[in-house]
């Protein structure tokens, strides 16, 4: 589904070349959630952002559900993000609009007629369970419902892939909890490929199948949480499959398996 | 109210409407052609969608020189300029030419600064969805920062209303114009605090009115 082939990011600072993101390949499946996780620095979230070409890779080449990502120029770039959704650690909810006017903003922006996009805005939002809050301001909800608008506003244009930088790091633990459940609903009601950076092995935990692990702008390691064979080399590797144990959702169906 | 000011009360009238005159056209244009300009500097600047340094450079510059101007000598300077756009050199029509010159990059810096407060990843968010440059501009960034666009408007209102005092120099009338003509070079004090305090009246509410439609327009 996404394809990075040696994608890179490097910067000019004053006199020196500074490497955000080596050479980096990795293959994402369809209907995947797939984590990035590092420490804050280690360019997960530069990593990311080159998907979409929010930064500009340096180098390398990016795909998308077939279409190659860095060769699109202008509007050939704006369509292929809008099967693309993005959320953010912030939300970034547009504050003057309502939670509905959210929600319909990329339809509106792709050039839907106001009705139709309405209509979808709506559905959406009654998706996230926000149906209530239609006529709210951003500043009226709280931290959950603004990341469900962002899920609904990212969900509206049915993209294939949904991009998530740090999705739950703003939120109190059982906020985190529900929006961590919301996602693993978008991957398998909707059958929408995620792909999530967080510093937290909670969240990878909770609903990745694969991850990478990156220090320093390089992915050090890949795993596939399901691989009972895996020996990680790294030393939050390591931490990711020793919690597996615990992970609770097996805990449930090991209690359902006794009943 | 003394004699001199009952006499002044037609003239008063005329200078009011002057004032308005010269207010509007000033203002107008400012929004017309400093808005673009704002906008194309912030979004022209670093790290912007579209970065441009030297194209970010010359406009600063241009703004900035445009600025350093005393208002006093723009108004006699852009003489030439003013006979070519107005058609005259004189009167309130004429005044509202080196008005509108001053207003525009003026404007253009309140601009920029009121669009400056969109949080950047609302920005990047926008970006993320497909949005065209133009989108951006009209449904993200005028939208956003609307409520410091209004008050952006009222700051121009209110310095551009006590510029325009000056146009005197140039035979622009205006109430500002009534209060040196009469009130300090004639020595009369009372249509002095009458024009000073059409003047208060006013600033007050240009400024209550922009504060109220800005709170309205705040979401945030």
């Amino acid at each position: 589904m996404i394809e990075l082939d040696q994608v890179g990011k490097t910067f000019k600072s004053g006199g020196s070349v500074i490497e955000a993101v080596a050479p980096t390949s990795l293959h994402i499946a369809r209907g995947e959630i797939f984590g990035i996780i590092g420490r804050s620095g280690a360019g997960k979230s530069t990593l990311l952002r080159l998907i979409n070409r929010l930064e500009e890779p340096s180098f390398g080449r990016v795909t998308v559900d077939g279409s190659e990502i860095t060769k699109l120029r202008g509007g050939e770039l704006r369509s292929a993000r809008r099967g693309i959704g993005m959320i953010f650690q912030h939300f970034n909810l547009l504050h003057n609009r309502t939670a509905l006017s959210n929600v319909s903003f990329p339809l509106e922006v792709a050039g839907v007629a106001a009705d139709a996009a309405r209509k979808r805005a709506a559905e959406c939002l009654e998706w996230a369970g926000l149906a209530d809050r239609a006529q709210s301001y951003p500043a009226q909800l709280s931290g959950g419902q603004k990341q469900r608008v962002a899920i609904a506003r990212a969900l509206a244009p049915k993209p294939a892939v949904l991009l998530c930088d740090e999705p739950t790091s703003a939120l109190d633990s059982q906020t985190a909890d529900s929006i961590l459940s919301t996602l693993q609903s978008v991957n398998r009601e909707l059958g929408v490929t995620i792909v999530i950076v967080t510093h937290s092995l909670d969240v990878v935990h909770r609903i990745c199948h694969a991850v990478a692990v990156m220090e320093h702008g390089r992915v050090v390691e890949q795993l596939r949480l399901s691989d009972s064979r895996a020996a990680p080399s790294t030393e939050l590797g390591r931490r990711l499959l020793d919690r597996r144990e615990i992970r609770p959702e097996l805990h449930l169906e090991r209690n359902l398996a006794y009943v | 109210m003394s004699e001199t000011v009952i006499d002044l009360l037609p003239e008063i009238g005329v200078a009011m409407g002057q004032t308005f005159l010269m207010l509007a056209i000033a203002l107008v244009a400012a929004t017309l052609l400093g808005g673009p300009l704002g906008i194309l500097l912030f979004l022209t600047g670093k790290g912007q969608w579209l970065e441009q340094p030297k194209v970010h450079a010359v406009l600063g510059t241009l703004v900035n020189v445009v600025r350093s101007f005393p208002f006093v000598i723009l108004l006699v300077a852009l003489v030439p300029l003013t006979r070519v756009v107005a058609g005259t050199t004189i009167g309130p029509l004429a005044a509202s030419v080196p008005l509108s010159f001053a207003a525009i990059p003026y404007f253009a810096r309140l601009v920029e600064q009121a669009v400056r407060e969109v949080p950047h990843g609302v920005i990047e968010a926008a970006q993320s969805m497909g949005t065209s440059p133009l989108q951006l501009v009209w449904k993200v960034l005028i939208v956003e920062a609307r409520s410091g666009l209004v008050l952006a408007l009222t700051v121009l209102a209110v310095s551009f209303l006590s510029y325009s005092a000056m146009a005197g120099i140039v035979g622009g009338g205006g109430i500002g114009d009534l209060a040196i003509r009469f009130g300090y070079y004639r020595f009369q004090t009372d249509v002095m605090v009458v024009t000073v305090v059409i003047l208060v009246v006013i600033v007050q509410t240009i400024q209550a009115l922009g504060n109220g439609l800005a709170r309205r327009l705040d979401k945030r």
